[in-house]
């Protein structure tokens, strides 16, 4: 029958009282569907792109920055560190392999990678079309670059000094070539551009050379963000020896920004064909032979070098707790206005109700009986939820869409958005159970309809 | 026989007491109710639709003793066999006049008749009206729709609740040639309960309900 119908329309009929219920209900389906999106999504992002990375090296600073920098490239990096420090830890036989990363320049917004073949593999990359970078100024591209770029084998392009899009210095006359396209590897590689570290050496080496005294502000502007290490910029100014952890091996630009007011004697920095032991990279990505290093390598790293060494499965489990914190609130909050949501499914049928007392016992006189009265209630509730439901969905898909462009403008992250997860049907069963239960009351008013007292029977 | 009743007693817990001589009408028959209020015409009608069961006597619908049923079953023999039209007009708001109409099938799980619903809407000048909202109808046309929705089914007994006591005399007269036209046109027995004496003229038969109440509280 037509019941459903007839629920439907009384819902439609009084919108004003049916929208508060639905409303508070979409907000309340919105935030929880969101945060397990987020959720899921960013433990999926995390969680995929650490592979078997073990230990993740680099200049002291903050850890949790070196896990983003170094395995997600989200933060900027602490600094810069030796090749020859590297060298000599990759003789440690607690250790298996370390894959070099030398990062500071991007291509609009992408991060341009200095590293060895062993990071695509590391990552099971596969070469799409093209082949694999092997000349300095060669490089392979993400699936995403290659797709957000436009960029195609054999073009050329130029990288800007820092790692975002914008402000940075472009550097002019050291033109990378594009070799080949990587295939969509579900990982950080699809956002990446990759060339050979003698690349990163030779880009900023003939930089150096070109280097013009005016570019010095806004060098110095963006060395400052790049780093994200104030701290050591500041105390810089009087130890000119203290550049060992800059980035780049770029060191006229530290220097520029951090001697600036100081009489230029530091004429060795200036030249530029840089020799072997002068060679840097931003970070190390290690990879243990065996359990032991776990408890002996990180300690002996951070005490006895000036190299700092981080764990990322315990720098991710902290970051992911203090998310979680904020997401556990957030659900707090979410139960808090689906609770709502249900007490104004209630009062809305409620009154609704009592507007429609008559209306109950006339269907009774026409031969409903007392159950369909019930049912008819109930189906009002379980609609409402199911409209809130709907709405509070595409809410979450929404404010997703917007995180989805800011990760993607931002940090290159791409997010599926449209994506029906398992949650979401268990969000579905509990609106539904919601908006029954809050029926549940109205619905047993509905069945116990007097006819004769209702309906002009003088005596109640 | 469309309705019979032996002598039907009943009384309210606060004490009013009250007790209906025996009836009986065969089909297309018909019956008028007076008395002045208070004298238990709503509990008589409101017994006779089954709404409320007596504490002695029976009523029998085209052979079956309404109150023998239990309740679900006794409303969906309401539905199908008894046609009401209350004295206030009430509607589902939100549905349309047809749709208010179509649902006295629905009410017990029948398949709607549209064309009966439609033609008895166009023959009561409510043709135009199928889509409106039954809060858009003016007081004579609800009182029409009440008259089909009550009629539409061919119930075996149409009981009218008093359908003229606020009308004018032209009007009331009209109603009740309405009433009795579409009882005899579809063989249903029908009831008039009413203080409204101007109706007297057109019911042969009259039950004065002077003397029914018989306790007071």
């Amino acid at each position: 029958m037509r019941w459903l119908k007839l629920s439907w329309a009384n819902i439609v009929t009084s919108p004003l009282g049916s929208s508060l219920a639905v409303l508070l209900m979409a907000f309340g389906v919105g935030i929880v569907s969101l945060l397990f999106q987020l959720n899921s999504q960013l433990e999926k992002q995390f969680t995929q792109n650490i592979r078997s990375v073990d230990m993740v090296i680099g200049a002291k600073g903050s850890p949790l920055q070196l896990i983003l920098s170094g395995i997600y490239h989200i933060d900027a990096p602490t600094g810069n560190i030796p090749l020859s420090e590297v060298r000599e830890l990759e003789n440690n036989s607690l250790i298996k392999e370390i894959i070099p990363l030398s990062m500071g320049d991007n291509y609009n917004g992408y991060r341009i990678i200095g590293t060895t073949p062993a990071y695509v593999d590391h990552f099971n990359g596969e070469i799409g079309s093209g082949e694999l970078f092997s000349e300095t100024l060669e490089a392979t591209i993400g699936a995403l670059v290659a797709d957000r770029s436009g960029l195609k084998i054999g073009d050329t392009f130029v990288g800007t000094h820092g790692l975002q899009q914008e402000g940075g210095h472009v550097h002019d006359g050291v033109k990378y070539t594009v070799v080949g396209i990587l295939k969509p590897s579900g990982s950080v590689l699809d956002q990446l551009i990759l060339t050979p570290l003698e690349s990163v050496w030779a880009v900023h080496a003939s930089h150096d050379h070109g280097h013009d005294h005016d570019d010095d502000h806004n060098h110095a502007h963006t060395d400052r963000h790049d780093h994200g290490d104030d701290h050591e910029h500041s105390h810089a100014h009087g130890d000119h020896h203290d550049h060992d952890h800059h980035a780049h091996g770029d060191h006229e630009h530290d220097h520029s920004h951090d001697h600036d007011h100081e009489d230029c004697d530091h004429d060795h920095h200036h030249h530029a064909d840089v020799s072997e032991e002068d060679l840097e990279v931003t970070v190390g990505l290690v990879k243990f032979a065996g359990q032991m290093a776990r408890f002996q390598l990180p300690r002996h790293i951070n005490q006895n070098t000036n190299m700092q060494a981080a764990l990322p499965a315990i720098e991710v489990n902290r970051l992911l707790s203090l998310l979680g914190i904020g997401i556990s609130t957030l659900q707090w909050l979410a139960i808090v206005i689906m609770l709502l949501s249900a007490i104004s499914v209630f009062v809305s049928l409620y009154n609704s109700l009592r507007e429609r007392r008559y209306e109950m016992a006339l269907l009774r006189s026409m031969g409903a009986p007392r159950m369909r009265l019930f049912s008819l209630i109930i189906s009002e509730g379980v609609m409402l939820a199911f409209i809130g439901f709907v709405a509070g969905w595409l809410l979450s898909r929404g404010a997703m869409l917007a995180v989805a462009s800011l990760a993607e403008e931002s940090y290159r992250y791409t997010l599926s958005v449209w994506e029906w997860h398992t949650q979401d049907t268990l969000l579905l069963g509990v609106s539904l159970l919601i908006g029954m239960i809050a029926a549940l009351v109205p619905a047993k008013q509905a069945y116990a309809t007097n006819i004769h007292t209702v309906l002009g029977g003088k005596q109640a | 026989m469309s309705i019979k009743t032996t002598t039907l007693g009943f009384s309210y817990p606060h004490g009013d007491a009250f007790h209906f001589d025996s009836l009986a009408l065969q089909a297309g028959e018909r019956l008028l109710v007076t008395g002045p209020s208070g004298s238990g015409k709503s509990t008589f009608l409101h017994i006779l639709s089954g709404f409320l069961p007596p504490n002695t006597g029976e009523v029998e619908i085209t052979g079956t003793n309404i109150y023998s049923l239990n309740e679900r079953k006794r409303d969906g023999f309401r539905g199908k066999h008894i046609g009401i039209v209350f004295q206030q007009h009430h509607f589902v708001r939100a549905l349309s006049a047809l749709d208010n109409v179509i649902l006295s099938w629905q009410a017990v799980g029948a398949k709607p008749d549209y064309e009966r619903a439609k033609e008895l809407m166009n023959r009561m000048g409510l043709g135009q009206k199928l889509a409106s909202k039954t809060y858009d109808l003016s007081q004579g046309e609800q009182q029409r729709l009440s008259i089909i929705r009550a009629i539409v089914q061919r119930p075996a007994l149409l009981l009218a609740d008093e359908p003229t006591s606020a009308l004018d005399d032209t009007n009331a007269n009209e109603v009740a040639k309405q009433l009795i036209e579409l009882a005899a046109d579809f063989n249903s027995a029908l009831v008039v309960v009413t203080h409204d004496q101007r109706l007297k003229d057109v019911f042969p038969n009259t039950l004065n309900l002077l003397n029914a109440k018989t306790q007071r509280s």
